[in-house]
């Protein structure tokens, strides 16, 4: 048992070996699926959002660049969606609830982005944005009408859809939040209300 | 030498790509049929290499611990979802799966040896949670874990990791109540 | 490490190191009982109105005190098995030394998370309240907890491991080691298993499976914490946490009785006599304490109703076999046996008679009927005081004095004696506060109180400040030992007792 150390030795650089595999495979312990691993170099990459046209539930129709100068915060729905899209909703309603009254329309604006035109007319959004209490200007419901920008701002923000042959989509769901400039700051995870608000909040702070 | 040959004839065959494409494109047969294979492959040509190198696992591994240390952390590695959907879209990645499990099969080969009778049971019993957390992990998810396997897949895999853990409780029952007395050593 | 290490004969110097591990075991085990007792003041004085404790530091205390007694009685019941069992198996003490340093991480881990990160669950940690806490800790608080009670099950894995095989080794096999070749006739009563190797291949069977289950559930925890995407069934969970916890804090009494089973023989020249029923009722209670954990789940109305009626048919038979086994077997070998009195095989003695009263409470609890009134009431803290209190945390007591006692020539004092009144007295007033606000309907693991409320909680925590005085003057006993037997060395082990 003179050699011993060596074992000693080898116990530890097999468990920092073994940690650096865990962590380099997984982003520092961040991303432990794929999918969790493309959206975290999404937010790497910070792609900007392209130039696409609006229609929202009081029938503006206006460009993206609208909210120029604004941080938004936003979330891509259909309406016609029966299990994710309303909780997806429901926390960022609370999350709005959560900003203070200062920052909401000035600083931060809340956006819901309807991937299925054809049936989201302006209608459907108002009657939609009721659910949630959304008063249609600081949180607003639209949907982009040109299928051509739609899939363009879909595969950029990574955002999959997939129809599934009755109506419905399968689709991956987050909270995105957009900088001043329209460039990707981040995807946050919807479920997480508390952390999400503290980021933003602290991003807002930041910028005074 | 007769088992090396024959892990080289595995190893070739798992690697022919019709063989190899057939395999992954089924969840349980990725994670429970091809990866255990080509750690048993370490295993065999596990008692050609140790005898290769025999000073240095004398050495650094001599109570198994630390070979031990490594393949759990390989094997760990391996079940986290993401690699299993990476070693099909990332051709690195799938060298790296069929490079570091054959070695975890070496380590393991060398380690098993040496770590006694308290260091398997407490590796066995282990592997036994860990087993049944992927069972649970697979069959009760709501959400979709690998991008290339459907739900549906997954909940397959889950089962089989569930009998997988019922087999090994099972073991363990029969093993801790049937007579050890006419044995020296356990 | 992993390695066992056989030693036949042991000299004197060995004996003495392996004493001092296990007096390491119960010091420790016995100072955090201590400071734990006085989180439960602090908790029945915010309870009562007297102290203003915010509810997320009452929280905090509360995680605190569940963990911390739970842990370190096991530790100093795993001391006290160790002991008696080296007598008949061949045990590593390696395994024994890295359970305790593995402990010591635990607990500093746990403190760390629970104190810096404000981690606030309970001990039960149920699903999904570590990942969800409505922002009252934070992802590094979870983790360190839950972190913390992996490495503690990492110990204890493994040192009943090493119980599980030292005893298949001797005996052939675990249900050999439960003495099942004397029950079905093959093997004479007198060759029967002593109470002790009984005693511990039951905890060894129970423990282990309590852990395997705790690591699945740990570990579920942990990946929900880590990322959240990922949720598991919570009935599952339930189950599995209970599991665990129920069968790992009950296993405490089932290796503190092992004290009785060894000192009152040797208090009264008797010998304990292993019967076929003695050997029936530890099967028995095994098999029931493995499936009861259900009685947890009464109030789940979605648990499927067979499991549930186990769950109360089967809590009623639980503890009773061993209980009156031992307690039959206890009074027996002390009748008319012309036993000398001290603090040991006093405490030994109190230990069956808060187990005997503690088990009481117990059965009303899970009573289907009743526990829907009850469970969420303090009624149910009175119980497992009163049962911990009075009966396993009792016995780890006895053993430190009878090691005191067989291993040094210090004697007890008429302020130990003093402090056994007090300790009872007050242990008793305390499960009697308990019992006494859940009969006024007292809801549980509430931070602040109704006023009409407040009168038990605070008589609860005076006693306490009684019950923390006279446990410190058991544990300073104890520490008088150890420094005396440092000084003079390890000699008075061979002295004959009586």
């Amino acid at each position: 048992m003179r050699e011993n150390w060596r074992n000693t030795v080898a116990v530890f650089i097999s468990i920092i070996l073994g940690s650096v595999l865990i962590y380099i495979g997984t982003d520092g312990f961040r991303a432990f699926t794929a999918e969790a691993a493309r959206t975290y170099k999404l937010v790497q990459e910070q792609p900007e959002f392209p130039s696409v046209t609006l229609e929202d539930s009081k029938e503006r129709v206006y460009p993206f660049s609208e909210f120029e100068g604004k941080y938004v915060l936003l979330t891509f729905i259909y309406t016609a969606c029966t299990d994710i899209c309303p909780k997806l909703e429901m926390n960022l309603a609370e999350v709005y609830n959560q900003i203070p009254n200062k920052y909401i329309g000035d600083d931060i604006q809340f956006l819901s982005i309807s991937f299925d035109p054809t049936r989201d007319d302006p209608a459907t959004l108002k009657k939609y944005s009721s659910h949630f209490d959304s008063d249609e200007e600081t949180w607003r419901m639209a949907r982009v009408v040109d299928t051509t920008e739609l899939n363009e701002l879909l595969r950029k923000f990574g955002v999959i859809v997939i129809p599934d042959g009755s109506g419905g989509f399968s689709h991956n769901s987050a909270f995105y939040l957009v900088d001043k400039n329209g460039k990707l700051l981040d995807v946050m995870d919807y479920t997480k209300i508390d952390e999400a608000t503290d980021e933003i909040l602290n991003v807002l702070e930041t910028e005074g | 030498m007769k088992k090396t040959g024959f892990a080289f004839v595995l190893y070739i065959l798992m690697i022919i790509s019709p063989i190899r494409n057939f395999i992954e494109s089924i969840m349980i047969a990725h994670m429970l049929i091809q990866l255990p294979l080509l750690i048993f492959v370490g295993w065999l040509i596990g008692h050609f290499i140790v005898e290769k190198f025999h000073s240095l696992f004398n050495s650094w591994n001599i109570n198994g611990v630390p070979g031990m240390i490594i393949v759990v952390f390989i094997t760990m590695y391996w079940m986290i979802p993401r690699t299993l959907d990476e070693a099909l879209t990332i051709g690195f990645m799938e060298v790296f799966k069929f490079t570091s499990l054959p070695v975890a099969g070496v380590i393991l080969f060398d380690s098993w040896r040496r770590i006694g009778d308290l260091g398997k049971s407490f590796i066995f019993l282990n592997y036994l949670s860990m087993f049944g957390l992927m069972a649970w992990l697979y069959i009760d998810s709501p959400i979709q874990i690998c991008n290339n396997y459907l739900t549906g897949q997954q909940r397959i895999l889950g089962w089989g990791f569930l009998i997988i853990t019922l087999a090994m409780a099972l073991y363990t029952i029969q093993s801790v109540f049937t007579d050890h007395s006419e044995e020296n050593v356990l | 490490m992993g390695c066992l290490e056989m030693t036949t004969i042991v000299d004197k110097g060995e004996l003495k190191s392996r004493n001092s591990m296990i007096a390491t075991y119960l010091v420790i085990g016995g100072a955090v009982i201590a400071v734990m007792m006085i989180f439960g003041v602090l908790m029945l004085l915010a309870q009562g109105g007297v102290l203003d404790l915010s509810p997320a530091a009452f929280y905090q205390f509360l995680t605190i005190h569940g963990t911390g007694m739970i842990g370190a009685a096991a530790l100093a019941a795993v001391g006290l098995m160790w002991y008696f069992l080296r007598d008949y198996v061949e045990l590593s003490k390696k395994v024994f030394t890295w359970n305790l340093i593995l402990f010591l991480i635990a607990l500093v881990m746990i403190i760390v998370g629970v104190f810096s990160f404000e981690y606030a669950s309970a001990w039960t940690f149920l699903y999904p309240l570590p990942a969800l806490s409505a922002g009252a800790w934070g992802i590094i608080g979870a983790l360190l907890y839950l972190g913390g009670m992996l490495v503690l099950g990492t110990g204890f894995l493994l040192l009943y491991i090493d119980t599980g095989r030292a005893i298949i080794r001797k005996y052939g096999s675990l249900g050999k080691g439960l003495g099942w070749d004397v029950i079905s006739g093959k093997k004479d009563v007198k060759d029967a298993p002593p109470a002790t190797v009984i005693a511990s291949t039951m905890v060894t069977i129970v423990n282990t499976t309590a852990i395997v289950a705790g690591a699945v559930v740990l570990i579920m925890n942990v990946i929900n914490v880590i990322n959240p995407a990922f949720t598991f069934d919570p009935l599952l969970a339930k189950n599995l946490t209970y599991a665990f916890g129920h069968i790992f804090a009950n296993a405490i009494i089932y290796m503190g009785v092992i004290v009785v089973y060894e000192i009152l023989p040797r208090y009264t020249n008797r010998k304990w006599a292993v019967n076929k029923s003695f050997l029936i009722a530890w099967t028995m209670s095994t098999a029931f304490t493995l499936v009861i954990y259900t009685h947890h789940m009464l109030m789940d109305s979605v648990m499927p109703k067979w499991m549930l009626i186990m769950g109360q048919a089967l809590s009623y038979a639980n503890g009773i076999p061993v209980l009156v086994v031992t307690a039959y077997g206890a009074l027996m070998i002390v009748y008319k046996s012309g036993i000398k009195w001290d603090m040991a095989s006093g405490l030994a003695f109190l230990s069956m008679f808060g187990w005997s009263v503690g088990v009481v409470p117990a059965i009303v609890d899970a009573t289907i009927v009743v526990n829907h009134v009850m469970h969420n009431t303090k009624w149910v803290p009175g119980h497992f005081h009163m049962y911990m209190g009075l009966g396993a945390v009792v016995m780890l007591f006895a053993f430190m004095y009878y090691l005191a006692k067989v291993d040094s020539n210090l004697k007890p004092n008429g302020l130990d004696k003093l402090a056994f009144v007090c300790y009872t007295l007050a242990m008793i007033s305390i499960s009697a506060q308990f019992l006494v606000s859940g009969a006024i309907s007292t809801p549980r693991r509430w931070a602040t109180h109704f006023p009409e409320w407040m009168g038990p909680a605070l008589f609860g925590a005076i006693a306490g400040v009684f019950l923390v005085i006279a446990t410190s003057i058991f544990i300073t006993h104890f520490i008088r030992y150890i420094i005396v037997r440092n000084k003079t060395g390890s000699d008075f082990y061979e002295r004959k007792l009586a």
